[in-house]
């Protein structure tokens, strides 16, 4: 806060009537106020708008509290987190392979069962990664021939790179937190017409 | 000693829930003037303050310890009542009767304790003075004024809320209150 002369002493003279002033700036605006009767003037009429605000303060119905714990939900924190379903999904899975392998026990090839399994699986990854290279090779290849066919080609194609560059930062960037100034004043307009019309 | 909002959120947290009670009876005073200002309906900013705490209770785990329990408490009845204010056509009874047959016009009854009915009178008109005046300040005057005096928040927490400077938020009040001085004339108590 600024020092106190004649020219911000009104501001200085609201902030206390607010109870916003510790003991030595009160004690200075004292000193301050004791010299004019005009400001002393000012100080009761700040007083009588804040007691005014107060006085159009609205009372609470009766009951309100014990209305709103009365139809206080169970919310999710109370609840807790539910194992039930992963739970049922381990023990279904433990059982299953329990039994497959007790089956493949009985007929003595328990372990040739499990090494067939990882065979089966190590082959679909195999596959898997064939595929996705041969794609990739042939993108390559593709986009090869696009760029060595003129320099215009190639700056088109780094123009559509920094392009795809940009759209994903820009889909990165953290979002800025939401200003609900501009909302609130379009309420107040809308609640203003409605009670004009 | 009296336990800090967040403490108390904290231990609703933990499972004594009946601790929420405590949270209500501190804010609904509050939480219902600042509605009530927001959307000019008792009963509306009643239900509406009911819908928030239940609200703020269903996300109380969602709370940061690191901010004020007040300020999240403002920000929720804040967004709340803007939905309100769009969802609803406030249905508004005038204190103004329109004249019949025999020309015959002037203001409702309203029922007063206590006051004369001059008095009770003076005070209808000195509160639909202070509600026009507060109504008539640029939003964002009018906004700090009914946090501050009907929200009872304190400077820092409006500062918060409203991301503002706090030397901003003095300012903004000050000037606020200085419209309403000018507006309200005659009206302010003798």
């Amino acid at each position: 806060m600024k020092t106190m002369d004649r020219e911000n002493v009104a501001e200085w003279l609201d902030l206390d009537v607010d109870g916003q002033l510790g003991e030595a700036e009160r004690a200075r605006l004292a000193q301050v106020l004791a010299a004019g009767g005009e400001l002393a003037a000012e100080r009761r009429r700040l007083e009588a708008l804040h007691a005014d605000l107060a006085a159009a303060r609205v009372a609470v119905r009766p009951g309100f509290r014990d209305a709103v714990m009365a139809s206080l939900p169970a919310p999710a924190w109370r609840r807790g987190r539910s194992w039930t379903l992963p739970l049922a999904m381990a023990v279904g899975f433990a059982v299953a392979a329990a039994l497959a392998l007790a089956g493949a026990s009985a007929e003595g090839a328990a372990l040739g069962t499990g090494v067939a399994v990882l065979d089966l699986l190590a082959t679909a990854l195999l596959a898997g990664s064939g595929l996705l290279a041969a794609s990739w090779r042939g993108l390559a290849l593709a986009l090869e021939e696009l760029i060595s066919a003129s320099g215009l080609s190639l700056a088109a194609m780094a123009l559509g790179v920094l392009f795809l560059n940009l759209l994903f930062f820009s889909m990165l960037r953290r979002r800025r937190p939401h200003d609900p100034q501009p909302v609130l004043e379009r309420a107040a307009v809308e609640r203003d017409t409605i009670e004009r019309q | 000693m009296q336990a800090q909002d967040e403490e108390l959120v904290e231990s609703v947290l933990a499972g004594k829930v009946e601790l929420f009670a405590e949270l209500i009876e501190r804010y609904q005073g509050r939480l219902v003037n600042y509605l009530y200002r927001m959307l000019r309906n008792e009963e509306d900013a009643h239900d509406l303050a009911q819908e928030v705490f239940l609200k703020i209770y269903g996300a109380l785990d969602r709370f940061d310890p690191r901010y004020r329990f007040s300020t999240w408490l403002f920000r929720v009845a804040q967004n709340a009542a803007i939905d309100q204010i769009r969802k609803r056509r406030l249905k508004l009874v005038s204190i103004h009767r329109p004249e019949d047959a025999d020309g015959d016009g002037g203001d409702w009854e309203l029922p007063g304790e206590g006051p004369t009915p001059y008095q009770a009178r003076r005070n209808v008109e000195r509160g639909t003075a202070i509600r026009e005046a507060i109504g008539e300040l640029p939003w964002e005057y009018q906004e700090l004024i009914t946090l501050r005096h009907y929200g009872e928040l304190s400077y820092d927490e409006i500062a918060t809320l409203k991301n503002m400077p706090l030397g901003t938020v003095k300012n903004k009040l000050f000037r606020g209150r200085q419209m309403l001085k000018e507006k309200l004339g005659d009206f302010l108590t003798d």
